[in-house]
């Protein structure tokens, strides 16, 4: 596993966990749930091939 | 080239925020100007008795702000014998809503307030130009307030989606 991919989501966190304190901070609470939404599905776009690939490597270590 | 690409990435949303900020000052600071025209007017029209025409050609030659732009419309318009004060007003502003960035409140403002100079008698102008120059106020702090709010988070949040993108296609 590359260490980028770490960092990466460590960063995309951070930077949605900023934004979401400034949202709402100027009383525009209502889209911090879209923001994280956003965040949550970049990330998951970012690491799916990795999980297809531990889903391959689980199946054919129980041969299935 | 990746290089500039991330640049690229990262000045859009950031330049957009600062887009929206600016425009946002922008407004307050215009609307501040307007409350003061209103001011001006209601002053006029209640201490001086003095005619429109004057007035707008006095407010046409306060070059401190855009708002001069919209009163030297009026003014030469006016002065070119128009005599539909209420439309002529309404128009120099209608045509000048980007520029200024009013809104739909502020409009509706300028609307009632052509409405109430189209009405030739001085007593009511007295009377709903003072309601006017109320609601002016109104909105004018609520602008600020949210010019303090908003200004500086559209410049963060921009910033910070700009990262995010960075982030993202590094």
């Amino acid at each position: 596993m590359e260490i980028t991919v770490i960092f990466k989501v460590a960063g995309i966190a951070l930077i949605t966990a900023l934004i979401n304190q400034i949202l709402k901070r100027t009383d525009k609470g209502d889209f911090t749930s879209l923001v994280t939404l956003t965040g949550v599905i970049v990330i998951l776009t970012i690491i799916l091939d990795m999980i297809i690939d531990l889903f391959n490597t689980v199946m054919t270590l129980f041969s299935l | 080239m990746k290089i500039a690409l991330l640049v690229l990435l990262f000045l859009l949303p950031s330049g957009y925020g600062f887009f929206l900020s600016n425009r946002i000052q922008k407004r307050a600071q215009n609307l501040k100007h307007f409350k003061a025209c209103i001011e001006k007017i209601y002053i006029q029209v209640t201490e001086y008795r003095s005619n429109l025409e004057e007035i707008f050609a006095g407010l046409a030659k306060d070059y401190s702000s855009d708002m001069c732009l919209a009163f030297m419309e009026i003014s030469t318009k006016m002065s070119e014998g128009k005599t539909d004060v209420g439309e002529i007003f309404y128009d120099a502003f209608a045509k000048r809503q980007l520029l200024y960035g009013f809104g739909s409140q502020e409009m509706l403002l300028v609307e009632d307030i052509s409405k109430v100079l189209a009405n030739g008698k001085m007593n009511s102008q007295r009377q709903y130009i003072g309601s006017a120059v109320e609601s002016a106020e109104v909105l004018s702090e609520a602008c600020m307030r949210e010019c303090e709010k908003s200004a500086g988070a559209y410049r963060k949040i921009g910033i910070l989606a700009g990262l995010f993108l960075v982030v993202v296609f590094i």
